[in-house]
């Protein structure tokens, strides 16, 4: 039987891919021939999970090209899907017909309630839960649930990486034997010490529930942290992994090694030490291991940082529904403290449902933007609405252009001063670069 | 006159941009010129409700919820006093579970005569509802709440209105979102205070065009996905 059902979905695995649906679609046929095809499986000894709200793309991929740069064989789901079919797959597109998987490693991008599904026959050895945060909330709910989700997942076996500066992902260790590795940020020139999310502290002590103090900031209620409650002993705990320095675009791991980042953003740090966490935990050659990372970044470097007309422009890829990816942005942009232009908008909140959820831009702290901002730009069919929090943000509606449709902004951004925020979903990116590139060749 | 509002359990409690009904109402009432105060309380801290004219409450997890619900049952007869007495509440999500007389399987403040069971399903959608007192309110529902014998609906058959106490389920920013709603609540709460406050126009022209920008959108919206 199992020959069969791995067979078939294997046949269903190439037909699929010759038809352009080859990232999840297999795995549903499969399963259609034999429901317990996830049991099926003989996985190798090393299988890593990778989850969390925002991350765990580009930290597995970092993670999957470490290992091959470095050697190994890697099965990883790089089309994209992370749910359970997406993860049956990549299983059956890289095993035996008896079941076995072929690879040294297994990387798996996963979503967050789908780890549960599949941790009881897949035997991850590793998992890696980049942080959990408000993120697409009417299908999210909400973060407290997204971990009770991924602890379904969590058996005593897995060895668990966790960013230390995260006080949320100590919950996942509370009364655990898991073994962890912590990896974290040192103060870095962008670390701050008086809270700039003042609504957004929505991280109490994971013990007492009292009000958690800081030494200093990353971000939200990223930072060096302890319990203010005397009686309680809940701290940051100490890292195993440190990125001592961030200078020029290049980190600096426990004062020796460092690797070129893709874009300086505080994410892709944390991504890149969570991927470099695991890779070392491994005992692979820690300089290799930059190297490889930092190879990647070069083959990989966004368009997102270019001059028109002796203006910088950075165009920051937001998802919505995502208030915590979100502020990056807003804190990416108040460290900019030139004269700016900020472009704002989407075309579709979601386009996984028919509804429009607004709330999320109200836990995005627009406040941040109230100096050093002289033209803000509204764009796409919420334009309006975005422009009402630009507004409740205590910034002057003489600042605020509207345009429902992207490329009616052009002007407005021709005439606008300074270097440009481009601030937009990932659905806008490519018309606001066609509409640069437009301005460009103009005069 | 001088409004004092108490934004309760601001960390706890603010899990899908209530607290932008705070920065709404601070805007206005600095451009009507009238002096406010505003304190943010929690858990950790002494509630003395007499203080305060206006009372907010947003959405949360429901583990926060119920640590907060301890908290707030501290002050049981403080609460049902303040209410009684006129005073405004802006209660928004699922905070409103707090103020029947069963929550889940404990004890709740007993407010009002509804309780509430923990619905099979989790009522996550886009709700447009009509009501007496305003425009229909447009806005998003995330909870997992199925209230039981509730008497008094604030819109359409959900939510409560009590003297005073504006509760719904609708979450997050609703005054920005909702214009006339904002305008008729803002009115009634500073003339509680001053009687014969003269208002000027309220700067609402944004939020007016928001409004009808999304009704428009909306509209368009679900015809095309009905052709596709």
């Amino acid at each position: 039987m199992k020959f069969i059902s791995i067979t078939m979905g294997k046949i269903a695995a190439f037909l699929c891919t010759m038809i352009g649906r080859g990232s999840t679609f297999p795995g549903i046929v499969a399963e259609k021939f034999d429901k317990n095809i996830i049991k099926k499986f003989k996985m190798p000894d090393k299988v890593i999970i990778v989850t969390g709200s925002s991350g765990k793309g580009s930290t597995t991929r970092i993670i999957a090209n470490g290992f091959k740069d470095l050697g190994y064989s890697v099965a990883y789901n790089k089309e994209g899907g992370n749910m359970s079919y997406g993860v049956i797959t990549t299983l059956l597109k890289n095993c035996s017909l008896r079941g076995k998987i072929k690879t040294d490693v297994v990387v798996l991008e996963m979503d967050e309630r789908s780890v549960k599904y599949v941790t009881p026959y897949i035997h991850p050895t590793d998992m890696v839960i980049t942080n959990v945060t408000r993120d697409q909330p009417p299908r999210q709910r909400h973060f407290q649930f997204i971990i009770e989700e991924i602890l379904k997942g969590i058996n005593d076996n897995i060895h668990l990486y966790l960013n230390a500066n995260d006080p949320v992902l100590q919950r996942f260790v509370l009364n655990r034997k898991n073994k962890v590795t912590y990896y974290g940020i040192d103060k870095l020139k962008t670390s701050y010490e008086k809270n700039l999310f003042p609504v957004l502290n929505n991280s109490r002590c994971a013990t007492c529930n009292s009000v958690l103090s800081y030494d200093y900031y990353h971000i939200e209620d990223i930072g060096k942290y302890k319990c203010s409650n005397k009686k309680c002993n809940f701290v940051m705990p100490k890292p195993k992994y440190v990125i001592n320095d961030f200078n020029n675009g290049v980190i600096t791991i426990d004062k020796k090694y460092k690797i070129t980042l893709s874009n300086d953003m505080l994410y892709n740090l944390n991504n890149t030490l969570a991927a470099y966490s695991v890779l070392c935990d491994y005992k692979l050659d820690k300089k290799k291991v930059c190297e490889s990372i930092s190879n990647l970044n070069r083959d990989n470097k966004i368009y997102n940082k270019y001059t028109i007309k002796d203006r910088d422009v950075l165009v920051l890829n937001n998802k919505c529904e995502n208030a915590a990816t979100y502020n990056q942005s807003m804190l990416y942009t108040y460290n900019d403290k030139r004269d700016k232009t900020v472009v704002l908008g989407w075309l579709e909140i979601s386009r996984r449902y028919l509804w429009d959820e607004l709330s999320w831009l109200y836990d995005v702290e627009f406040e941040l933007l109230k100096e050093h901002t002289s033209c803000f730009i509204c764009t796409g069919p919420q334009a309006f609405d975005i422009a009402v929090r630009l507004k409740y943000a205590g910034i002057d509606e003489d600042k605020i252009k509207i345009h429902k449709d992207i490329y009616d902004s052009k002007d407005d951004i021709n005439k606008s001063n300074g270097p440009i925020y481009a601030i937009l979903n990932f659905d806008y990116i490519n018309d606001f670069n066609t509409i640069m590139e437009g301005l460009k060749n103009e005069n | 006159m001088k409004i004092n509002i108490l934004c309760l359990y601001y960390d706890l409690m603010d899990l899908y941009g209530d607290t932008g009904n705070v920065r709404v109402l601070k805007y206005h009432l600095d451009d009507l010129g009238i002096k406010y105060n505003i304190n943010y309380l929690s858990i950790d801290d002494k509630l003395s409700l007499k203080d305060y004219d206006l009372v907010l409450i947003g959405a949360s997890t429901e583990e926060n919820r119920d640590i907060c619900l301890n908290h707030l049952l501290k002050y049981k007869k403080d609460i049902n006093n303040a209410i009684d007495s006129n005073k405004f509440f802006l209660v928004t999500g699922n905070a409103l579970g707090m103020f029947g007389k069963k929550l889940y399987d404990k004890d709740a403040l007993g407010t009002f005569n509804f309780s509430v069971n923990k619905s099979e399903e989790r009522v996550s959608k886009e709700v447009i509802l009509e009501n007496k007192i305003c425009k229909p309110i447009y806005g998003f529902m995330n909870h997992s709440d199925e209230v039981v014998s509730n008497d008094n609906p604030l819109f359409e058959d959900e939510g409560v209105l009590y003297k005073n106490f504006y509760g719904t389920y609708v979450l997050g920013p609703i005054l920005s979102r909702n214009p006339d709603f904002l305008e008729y609540f803002l009115k009634k709460l500073v003339l509680s205070k001053d009687k014969k406050f003269k208002f000027k126009k309220l700067n609402l022209s944004l939020e007016k065009k928001a409004y009808d920008e999304f009704i428009e959108f909306k509209k368009t919206k679900i015809f095309n996905s009905r052709k596709a």
